[in-house]
């Protein structure tokens, strides 16, 4: 008991592969101990809960009850996993004779009460802005990014914690820590249309659009997302909205725990970069590269700075004691280290004498 | 002609309040919902006409609409609605309420949930390529998304030989008790 358990969920098992292999490493470097739900099934999302509602919570139940045999709490990374089962455990604990109903369709009863965890909840709760920022080793500061939390990160509050359903900030608070330079933008919460992506085309396709239009305007070059279905909405599909609108876009879309994942120094192999359909590869390089001449000019800056406030401090020194009735000296002033110091006390002078 | 059926609309309610716990008549028709709704474009009645057609008791148009079949459940009416009404959950259980009645229902999106429960049903957990081939011949369009088959290939996306998980055979069980559970009665 006690511990967290981890529900990858079907998507993560081979279309988001990348997405579940960069959340344990990160959860592994954070030190977040977790272990996988022993057998776990499908959770039924979308389409069980626009069914029925009894199975619906019947296939949310059964995970529960498995992970009950290993913890207390279950973190799913994909939001719509996560919001069945939250939905599920919220019902069952408020509801007593709801729970029986539900365990009369399970063939073992689920007697438990595991929490349910968004990804981003247990990566700030049980770690912290703090240890991610510690852990940085590689600097993303060129890597502009919108993170997108769609629609089932943010709404409705009552399930997911944010404080804001319009303005949720999690995401934007881990890439913040991991060091990437986080756009302001107004589509966070905007749906991609991911549930009837298949059977209703063109919604995907114009919802999908302003998502991608929306983060070029806000001057990202990556999208940050944390949802299988959003990944795949925009990244697989972008040659489709293309297709459909005779638009040109080529815009990676990152798992937010890719980002993390770069930051902590793991390589574009180990994140599973090359399953992306628009490859983020080039663009992380360059974003790494830019980041490390930034770096250099930034320290360069610095460092002129410094030297001339070291000049004027001099300079400040020299007027001091000369205003103390002492006689110029230009042995003491020989701390001064460069010309533009006895120019400056010239100039004083010239001064002293006007006054 | 349209039939009021103010009878079924009471009934409708009151399961909404019990399942839902929403109240249709809460509504005021100040057309957040719609105005809101990002998949609205596709449908035949905006949400706030749905709301108002379940308050006057046009319940075989709207169970028969597109708007109850398109509606991509991301809430953004429920978070918006003045009146907290939970308008999301409400179609979400229409949606259902026509599955239990067996009504002719508009647009593919019954038959996408269809072929993926029964996929899960069969293997526990989501075979996703066997899920799409089947209901691309289930809604007869046989090359749907065929564009996208060869990136998923390369990339490693898809499982080629599909497994059963071991709660597989559970799975179905629920499955087949829930649905014979749902069955609408009355």
């Amino acid at each position: 008991m006690g511990r967290l358990t981890y529900y990858p969920g079907c998507s993560l098992r081979h279309s988001a592969a990348e997405f579940d292999i960069s959340t344990r490493l990160v959860l592994h470097k954070l030190g977040v101990d977790f272990v996988e739900v022993p057998d776990w099934t499908c959770c039924g999302s979308s389409p069980a809960h626009m069914t029925d509602h009894l199975l619906a919570q019947g296939l949310a139940a059964r995970n529960l009850r498995q992970a009950a045999t290993v913890g207390d709490e279950m973190v799913a990374p994909c939001p719509s996993c996560y919001q069945r089962q939250k939905d599920a455990e919220l019902e069952i604990e408020e509801d007593p004779g709801f729970r029986q109903t539900v365990n009369e369709v399970l063939d073992l009863p689920y007697e438990g009460s595991v929490r349910v965890l968004t990804l981003p909840e247990v990566l700030l709760e049980k770690s912290g802005v703090e240890a991610i920022r510690r852990r940085v080793t590689t600097d993303l500061v060129k890597l502009r990014v919108v993170p997108y939390y769609g629609c089932l990160l943010g709404r409705p509050s009552s399930l997911t914690g944010e404080a804001d359903e319009e303005q949720p900030t999690s995401m934007d608070r881990l890439l913040e820590a991991a060091g990437a330079t986080v756009q302001r933008w107004n589509y966070k919460t905007e749906c991609c249309g991911a549930s009837v992506g298949m059977p209703k085309a063109e919604i995907h396709r114009r919802l999908s659009r302003k998502v991608l239009d929306q983060a070029l305007e806000a001057g990202a070059d990556a999208v940050a997302v944390a949802c299988p279905l959003c990944h795949q909405n925009l990244d697989l599909r972008q040659v489709q909205i293309n297709a459909a609108f005779g638009s040109s876009y080529s815009v990676p879309i990152l798992y937010v725990t890719q980002v993390l994942g770069l930051a902590f120094g793991y390589s574009d192999e180990e994140m599973l970069l090359h399953k992306h359909a628009v490859d983020p590869r080039p663009l992380v390089a360059k974003a790494i590269k830019e980041a490390v001449a930034f770096r250099e000019e930034e320290a360069r800056l610095a460092s002129e700075h410094e030297a001339r406030q070291k000049m004027k401090e001099a300079a400040k020194q020299d007027r001091a004691r000369r205003r103390a009735g002492r006689v110029p000296s230009t042995e003491e002033g020989g701390a001064a280290p460069e010309e533009a110091v006895p120019a400056t006390s010239a100039h004083d002078r010239e001064e002293e004498a006007a006054g | 002609m349209i039939r009021y059926d103010s009878e079924g609309a009471a009934q409708l309610r009151d399961r909404m309040l019990s399942r839902v716990k929403a109240d249709v008549a809460a509504c005021y028709q100040c057309g957040n919902c719609s105005a809101g709704c990002p998949a609205a474009f596709t449908f035949d009645y905006a949400p706030n006409q749905i709301m108002r057609m379940l308050q006057v008791g046009m319940l075989d148009e709207v169970l028969a609409s597109s708007a109850v079949q398109l509606c991509v459940q991301c809430l953004t009416c429920t978070s918006r609605c003045p009146r907290n009404i939970d308008i999301a959950g409400i179609f979400e259980d229409l949606k259902t309420v026509a599955v239990a009645k067996d009504v002719r229902v508009p647009e593919d999106a019954a038959t996408f949930n269809r072929v993926f429960l029964e996929n899960v049903a069969k293997y526990g957990r989501l075979t996703e390529a066997m899920m799409l081939l089947r209901y691309n011949l289930m809604s007869k369009h046989p090359l749907n998304d065929a564009e996208l088959g060869i990136p998923m290939l390369t990339k490693g996306k898809v499982e080629v030989l599909p497994k059963k998980a071991a709660g597989a055979d559970e799975v179905g069980r629920i499955y087949r008790k829930s649905l014979e559970k749902a069955r609408w009665e009355g």
